[in-house]
This record gives C-alpha cells, sequence and structure tokens, in this order.
C-alpha cells in the first residue's frame, strides 16, 4: 500500500520535462493486481492530457506488451537473450519489441537452487507451456541460439487455474512418504524405556532404525 | 543532583562542600547535557553524568564522599579531553565543559562557566568532523497545513541555508543533506518521528524559539542588517523561524563567536532537478544501498580538497536546471579534459590549501593554532599561484568561466604578509609552548628573547664594563637567592668602589654590591620567561583577531577552489573513463547514443565490457519505453544508467556515451516495485 500512495505522489507532480523511472511497479501484490496497477499507471502516464513525462517502465509482465497496440507514444522494448541448451545469456541490448519467455528458473539455477527444485520446476513449466499450444494459442518454439523477439499472448486468469489443476502431485507424494518413515522412526524412538536399557539393547535398537532408514 | 541512597537523619542539612554546590548550580544550567567539571588538571563527573561517562569511556567509577554523601565520581586528565571528548559525543551525549575560569587562590572556590556545549549538529572539533563531508545541524519549523520551514547550518564551515516546503521536500532534504543533529519544538516531536522516522539525532526547545519575530530579530541582530532582502529571504517567515532557532541554539551551546557565519541563503529548489528520496537511494547517488556497492559520488569524487569533496557532494545531489549554468560547468570540464599539461600545474597549488572553509570557521571561535595560522598562509600563497593561472594573460580571453573564476579570487596580501612577518616559520600547535612568534616582528618581544639567549654574554658585558670604568681586577658577579644578582669586591679593591653601588652585604674577605643596571637586567632575566609566554599569546590573539576580518574574502576564496576542485574532478573522470560531453538545449526529447551505466562499468570483473544501449524519448512519439526481459537481464540498470545519464549532464559533468543530447529535465522520479543491489551485480531473486 505504500508503494501505491507514493505512486500517487508522482502523479500529482508530474511536468512535460519530468524523466519517470518505474521498476517493477506492482510487485509484491499477486500477479493479477500486478498487471492491472502497472497497466493503469502507465495508461495515466500516456492519456492524463496535463504532461507527458518520459518514462521508462520496466516489468516481466509480458502482458503489458499490448499496451502498445492501443497507445501511440507506448513503445515496446525488450533486452535480449540466448538460450544456449538449459543455459541462458543475457546480451543485455536493448531491442524493439516484447519478449516472451521469463528466465526464472534459469536464474533460479543460478542464484544456486537445489538441482531437484529446479527439476521439478522445469516440469511443471513445460506442462504449462505444452498445455498452451494444445489450447491453440500461437507460440513461437525457441530454438538453440535464436533470440526471442516474439511476443506471447499470455493465458487467461482462468485457463492457468486450469492448467495449474494438471500438474502431477510428484512433489507431495515424495514428500508424504519421506514422512511416513520419519514418524515410524520418531515412534520406535518414543517407546523406548531408557531406564531399563542396557549398553547392548540400545545398540540393537539403533541398528533397528537404521534399517528403517535404509527401506527408504 | 540526584542523591543515592535515602538519609535516615532527615533533620541534618546534608552537608556540601563549596565545590559541590557550584557543580550543583552549574548542572543545573545544563541539565540535558553531561557535564565536564574542570578540577585542577582532571575533568570531572559526578553522579548520573559519572555512571553514563564511565560506562562510555571505560574509565573506572569511584565514589567520593562528600560530607555524608556517597556521590559517584570519574574523572580523566585534563590532556585526555581531545580523545575522550569524540567518543562521548559520538555515544550520542551532549557533553557541556565547564572550565575554571581563574588562577586558584587557597581558600576560595575558582571561579568555574561553560565554554561550550559540543553536540553531534554543533561542533568545529577535528576528531569529530570528517574532512570530506558537512557537519549540519538542522532546526525545523512546523507551519500550517503541511508547510515547514528549515534551516541547516554547517558550524564548522559558516554555511548556512533555509528553505521551506512540505513533508515531501523536507524529507527529502533530510535524506540529501544527512544533517548530523535536528532541532524541533517541544510540541512536535511526535509528529517529526510520525514523518521523517526515528534515525535522526533529535533536540527540542521550546516552542515559542521557533515563531517569526523570535527569528527575525535573531537574525537582524546576527547579520547587523535592518532587513533580509538582501538575502535573498524576506518573504520565507518559516525559514527565518528556523533560522532564528538555529542561531538561539548556538548560543545556547555556548557558541557566541560566530563571525564566520556571514551569509544566509535560500535554498531554491526549482534551481534544481527535482529528485525524490527514491531516486537519490535507487540511484545510488551518493551512498550505496549495500555495504560492498559503490556509490555515483565515489565514481566522480576525484578532489584533492576538503572543500571541493564537500561540494561535489552537493552537485551530485543538486543537479541545476539553469542551461547557462551547465554548460558552464561542461565548459570548464572541455578545456580541463583538453589540457592535461595546464591541469597537472593547476593542480599542486589546489593540493597545498587544504581546508580553508574550517580554518576561518577556528579562526572565527579563535581555536585556530599557529600552526593552521601558517597553513592560511601557504593557502593564500597557492591561491595566488591559482588566481596567476586562470587570468588573461595565461589562459586567452576565451576561457569565460575560468577568468571569471579567477577574477573572483583575492589572495589577500596585506594579511599574507602580516603572517609571514608575525609568524615563526615552523611555529608549535600550542603557543603556550613559546615560539610561535618570529623574531623581528615586535621589538619588545625580540628585547626579552635576546635577554633570555644571552643572558650570561649580558651580565659578563655588565662585568667588564664595571671592570674597566673601576679598574677593579677581583670583579665577579654572583647570585643568591637572597637579593639576587650582586657584585663581589674584595677588600683590596675596596676604595674604588663607585658611588652609584649600593653595598647590600659585608663578608669574611670583601663586600657585595648591586647597581641600578643589575638590578634592571635581573629582573628581565628572572621575568623574561614568563613575559616571553604572556606577550606571545597575547599577540597571537592579536594577530587572529586581524585574520577575523579576513573571514569573508577567504570563505569566498574556498568556495571558488572547492568549484575548481569539482570541475578539476569531473574532468579527470570524463578522461578516465571516456565520456563525452552532452550537447544540452531547451527542446523535450533525449537522445543517448552507447550510453553506459557510470556505476557498474567502473565494477565490471576484468576482461568483461559493458554492453552499450541507445535511448531516445521525446514527448510526441516515444513518450513511454515499455521494457520487457527476464530478471537478471539488465532491464533495471538500463532505467538508472538512463537518469544517471541525464543527471550527470546536468551536474555538469560529461556523460558515459558516445553520443548524448538532453532536453533539460526538471524532476527524476523513481519507483521500484523491489530493492536490488545493482551496483553489486545482483537482482531480488539473487539477493533472497
Amino acid at each position: 500500500m505504500v508503494e501505491m500512495n507514493e505512486t500517487a505522489l508522482i502523479m500529482n507532480n508530474i511536468s512535460d520535462r519530468s524523466l519517470l523511472l518505474l521498476d517493477e511497479i506492482g510487485r509484491g501484490t499477486s500477479t493479477y493486481d500486478g498487471i492491472s496497477i502497472a497497466w493503469s499507471i502507465a495508461e495515466y502516464l500516456h492519456d492524463n492530457g496535463r504532461a507527458r513525462p518520459k518514462t521508462l517502465f520496466a516489468t516481466h509482465y509480458h502482458e503489458m506488451n499490448e499496451l502498445a497496440d492501443q497507445h501511440e507514444r507506448i513503445h515496446n522494448y525488450h533486452v535480449s537473450t540466448r538460450e544456449v541448451g538449459h543455459r541462458v545469456i543475457f546480451l543485455r541490448k536493448l531491442s524493439p519489441g516484447g519478449s516472451n519467455h521469463s528466465f526464472g528458473i534459469h536464474v533460479a539455477r543460478m542464484a544456486g537452487m537445489p538441482q531437484t527444485v529446479v527439476e521439478r520446476a522445469t516440469d511443471i513449466l513445460h506442462t504449462l507451456e505444452a498445455q498452451s499450444v494444445d489450447g491453440g494459442r500461437k507460440m513461437e518454439t525457441k530454438t538453440e541460439g535464436t533470440e526471442t523477439t516474439t511476443a506471447e499472448k499470455r493465458l487467461a486468469p482462468t485457463e492457468l487455474k486450469q492448467r495449474v489443476k494438471n500438474i502431477q502431485p510428484q512433489m507431495q507424494l515424495q514428500i508424504f512418504d519421506a514422512d511416513a518413515y520419519t514418524r515410524k522412526i520418531r515412534e520406535e524412538l518414543l517407546a523406548l524405556d531408557l531406564n531399563t536399557m542396557t549398553p547392548m539393547d540400545a545398540l540393537w535398537k539403533l541398528n533397528e532404525l537404521r534399517k528403517i532408514a535404509e527401506k527408504k | 543532583m540526584a542523591r543515592t541512597g535515602n538519609k535516615k537523619n532527615t533533620d541534618q542539612t546534608p552537608v556540601v562542600t563549596p565545590l559541590m554546590a557550584q557543580y550543583n548550580q552549574v548542572k543545573g544550567k545544563y541539565p540535558d547535557a553531561l557535564l565536564l567539571f574542570r578540577v585542577g588538571d582532571f575533568y570531572e563527573t559526578f553522579g548520573a553524568d559519572a555512571i553514563k561517562t564511565s560506562t562510555a569511556l571505560g574509565i573506572t567509577l569511584t565514589s567520593r564522599n562528600n560530607g555524608g554523601s556517597d556521590i559517584e565520581l570519574a574523572g580523566f586528565p585534563h590532556h585526555a579531553l581531545d580523545l575522550y571528548l569524540p567518543r562521548l559525543v559520538r555515544a550520542g551525549f551532549r557533553v557541556a565543559i565547564c572550565e575554571q575560569m581563574e588562577k586558584p587562590v587557597p581558600g576560595k572556590v575558582v571561579k568555574r562557566s561553560v565554554t561550550e556545549v559540543v553536540t553531534p549538529g554543533v561542533t568545529t572539533d577535528d576528531a569529530l568532523l570528517v574532512h570530506n563531508q558537512n557537519n549540519f545541524l538542522a532546526t525545523l519549523a512546523f507551519g500550517k497545513n503541511d508547510r515547514f520551514g528549515v534551516a541547516f547550518l554547517d558550524v564548522s564551515t559558516g554555511e548556512f541555508f533555509i528553505t521551506e516546503g512540505d513533508t515531501v521536500t523536507m524529507d527529502k532534504l533530510f535524506q540529501s543533506f544527512k544533517p548530523a543533529e535536528v532541532v524541533l519544538p517541544k510540541s512536535r516531536i511526535k509528529e517529526f518521528t510520525a514523518f521523517f522516522g526515528d534515525k535522526f539525532y533529535t533536540f527540542t526547545l521550546e516552542d515559542w524559539i521557533f515563531t517569526y519575530d523570535f527569528g527575525r530579530e535573531k537574525l537582524l541582530r546576527h547579520f547587523q542588517t535592518s532587513g533580509l532582502k538582501g538575502f535573498g529571504i524576506e518573504e520565507l517567515e518559516l525559514g527565518q523561524a528556523a533560522a532564528g532557532a538555529a542561531l538561539h541554539y548556538l548560543a545556547a551551546t555556548e557558541n557566541t563567536q560566530l563571525a564566520h557565519i556571514g551569509s544566509i541563503s535560500r535554498l531554491q529548489t526549482d534551481k534544481f532537478v527535482w529528485l525524490d528520496r527514491f531516486t537519490i537511494r535507487n540511484l545510488e547517488l551518493v551512498a550505496s544501498n549495500h555495504e560492498t556497492g559503490t556509490s555515483l559520488l565515489q565514481v566522480l569524487d576525484h578532489t584533492i580538497s576538503p572543500m571541493g569533496a564537500r561540494m561535489l557532494k552537493k552537485w551530485v545531489l543538486l543537479p541545476l536546471t539553469s542551461l547557462q549554468q551547465i554548460q558552464e560547468r561542461h565548459d570548464a570540464v572541455d578545456f580541463f579534459a583538453g589540457n592535461q599539461d595546464f591541469v597537472a600545474q593547476l593542480e599542486p597549488h589546489i593540493r597545498h590549501i587544504g581546508d580553508l572553509e574550517r580554518l576561518m570557521s577556528k579562526t572565527a571561535v579563535g581555536k585556530i593554532n599557529p600552526r593552521e595560522v601558517m597553513q592560511l598562509r601557504r593557502a593564500l600563497m597557492a591561491i595566488d599561484q591559482v588566481k596567476k593561472m586562470l587570468s588573461p594573460a595565461a589562459l586567452g580571453t576565451s576561457a569565460g568561466a575560468l577568468l571569471r573564476l579567477g577574477e573572483g579570487l583575492n589572495p589577500c596580501h596585506t594579511l599574507l604578509e602580516r603572517i609571514e612577518t608575525a609568524i615563526a616559520p615552523d611555529p608549535p600547535t600550542d603557543v603556550r609552548k613559546g615560539g610561535a612568534i618570529a623574531d623581528g616582528a615586535y621589538p619588545e618581544l625580540d628585547d626579552l628573547r635576546h635577554i633570555i639567549r644571552h643572558s650570561r654574554d649580558l651580565l659578563l658585558e655588565l662585568q667588564q664594563r664595571e671592570t674597566e670604568r673601576t679598574g677593579i681586577q677581583s670583579l665577579k658577579i654572583g647570585f643568591n637567592n637572597v637579593f639576587g644578582y650582586y657584585l663581589e669586591v674584595t677588600a683590596k679593591w675596596k676604595d674604588r668602589v663607585p658611588a652609584d653601588w649600593t653595598r647590600k652585604q659585608t663578608i669574611a674577605n670583601g663586600e657585595r654590591f648591586i647597581t641600578p643596571e643589575l638590578k634592571d637586567l635581573e629582573s628581565k632575566i628572572l621575568g623574561a620567561e614568563e613575559k616571553i609566554l604572556e606577550l606571545e599569546e597575547r599577540l597571537f590573539r592579536e594577530l587572529v583577531e586581524e585574520v577575523g576580518a579576513y573571514i569573508a574574502p577567504v570563505q569566498h576564496n574556498a568556495q571558488i577552489i572547492a568549484r575548481l576542485d569539482c570541475l578539476l574532478s569531473l574532468a579527470r573522470v570524463a578522461v578516465r573513463q571516456h565520456y563525452v560531453r552532452p550537447e544540452m538545449d531547451e527542446s523535450l526529447s533525449l537522445e543517448i547514443k552507447d550510453g553506459r551505466h557510470p556505476v557498474i562499468e567502473t565494477q565490471l570483473p576484468v576482461g568483461e565490457t559493458y554492453i552499450p544501449n541507445d535511448v531516445y524519448l521525446d514527448n510526441e512519439t516515444v513518450q513511454i519505453i515499455l521494457i520487457t526481459g527476464p530478471n537478471m537481464s539488465g532491464k533495471s540498470a538500463l532505467l538508472r544508467q538512463t537518469a544517471l545519464i541525464v543527471l550527470l549532464a546536468q551536474m555538469g559533468s560529461f556523460v558515459p556515451a558516445s553520443a548524448a543530447r538532453i532536453g533539460l529535465i526538471d524532476k527524476v522520479f523513481t519507483r521500484v516495485g523491489a530493492s536490488d543491489n545493482i551496483s553489486g551485480g545482483e537482482s531480488t531473486l539473487w539477493s533472497k
């Protein structure tokens, strides 16, 4: 909410000579809120009829690209990237046109997130993307070494919900399984009467617990 | 005075020693300050102050039995003040220093009074000041309908300016100038914390001190004027209220010698690019948001004088909106960047100048020492050289802005000569050590020094003269504690003693005499040492007063040197980082070719180069550029480099690009949905 108040302050003070930097406005709210806020701010800056401040608007909401079609002084640019195998090279070059791909997962890999998480994220992304093609939406598949320049039409909210339901709950099962063994070990431990156990008993019990763990 | 423990004999009046009575009286006047009470060679603190002091300094807490009351006591030797005072102030205490005002006489309590109250915002102590930073006291007057008046005062440099505005303006100014202390009306402390946070060191005064009538009266009396039009602040009523409160606060902290605060100005916010506080922070203009990060100021600051460093920070925070002023700076940077030989000659002179502003403030408060006066002399000599280098004879007539700077310099020849003759070539820092005043400057002092250096010779001379006059071959000069120097004559020569000698003593084999000349010489020798010290102190004080008459022209010099230093610094960066001169106009468009981020490009690993980008914006065709792209791809850097290039240009700097044409910008606003450590090369995802 702080962000919104402060953005309102800009709106009241802009002039034709002002320079605005808006970087990922609306972040921190839910996706749809975020896009709505960013969208309406961009529209206001374009259409307020009072001042036309020069604005650089960075966003990872590709949906925003459609603004350019409807507003003559809004232009789409993107920062080009190149995908080589599983890795992404950031070319850091500003080019005209929108972009269609978020590389959050690659960034996660670079940031050292655990391999299993990255792999699972890639699975889920593929599921969602495949459905996108099934759903008849046009999407340019990238081949190795090509720059991404075309804009992707993104999912409508209801569609996204539907697709999320289709994601196979692989991860959840694993967690549950792990939990079952943990619970078994815990039960065994709590059942012990330490006052009557001999050191030898304790060693036997330890061996038993280890076997439970090994089954996993 | 808070007393520890309860007394049982309440009917018996507690016995308070005269010293403690005096202490209690002084402490009563400065209840908010930690009182350092000079007792002989020590500064003592008592009671609650003693507890605080011993904790803050790690010194022993003892107690003194004062007529039955055990009161805490902590003290340190007087020469440790330079060491401990900064530590107390940095620990957040206001420190009142109470000195002995007369020489101790047995059986009588020495007269004492507070000579100085040191607070974070009011200090001229070198140990508390950072040489390349201002130390501002801010005073804030509250008006109606979200209006404020604010005064910024740096007592260490004499800078004093005011402005008015709303909460947002004040917040921005506090962010920019980072006052070391904010003084505000007592009833407004809650509002202040709500608006501006609790990060500032605050102090409150009674509300009536922040009124227009009171403030205006204070200002008129301080500047000895009948109006304030000349300063351009006549109509700023809230500003005057704040400024008056600042002067009142200085008086309340015993800062009464304020000749160096010779002017007050209005910070005209419309003459500078409006940067909202998010811009200042997000563009990391003067401070990085991360420990390892680099600020724009750090990239730009190659200044070689403390005044230059302080001024550059203001240039970075206050980019200009006047085309003419911007172009003047560009002209000078252009000249320096293109004339490296000239720069190489000019720089050593500026290096020699040192911190003129703070020297002048020390002069005003009478704290300048002999060595610093010599530094002033070196500075004036260097200024003379700089003036010669910036003359039409040396530069030709085309370098307009630089010629004007040169014209403004005043080497104060009379003062220079005065210092040269009066101060010894290598004086001590402490005038009380002796030897600060040059030989040949004052006959009276020369005589005294002659006596000390040649006392033996003079006595011998006298002995010879008297021997020749009287023919007494056995004449000797001696000394005893009863009647000092005497002439001794053996019984054999008794008859030759002239009438003008006075007999003082008869001994076994002769007699002892004194003469008026001998007595005169004696008193000269015995008194000379003491007299020399007294005289030197007096002469030095007189000299400092004379220097005081030059505060205004020397401060003006300091300003010009600071400007030159900033321009040289910008030229240095322009050459090193391959910046280009931006073309400036009053159009509404903005065109940058191969723009780079001025900070990131200096932080890249060896072998990597910054990928430059073009940006074009105007009000008719490309008003809004929507940049999409994955995180980490450099969107934020692009946004910021564009703003930084515009701001650099309007500060008077060249810009990191292959070409740039910039229609003047009046305001920069920044909003970031998440905070990134941009100069450290990290994005939000990384830092999480």
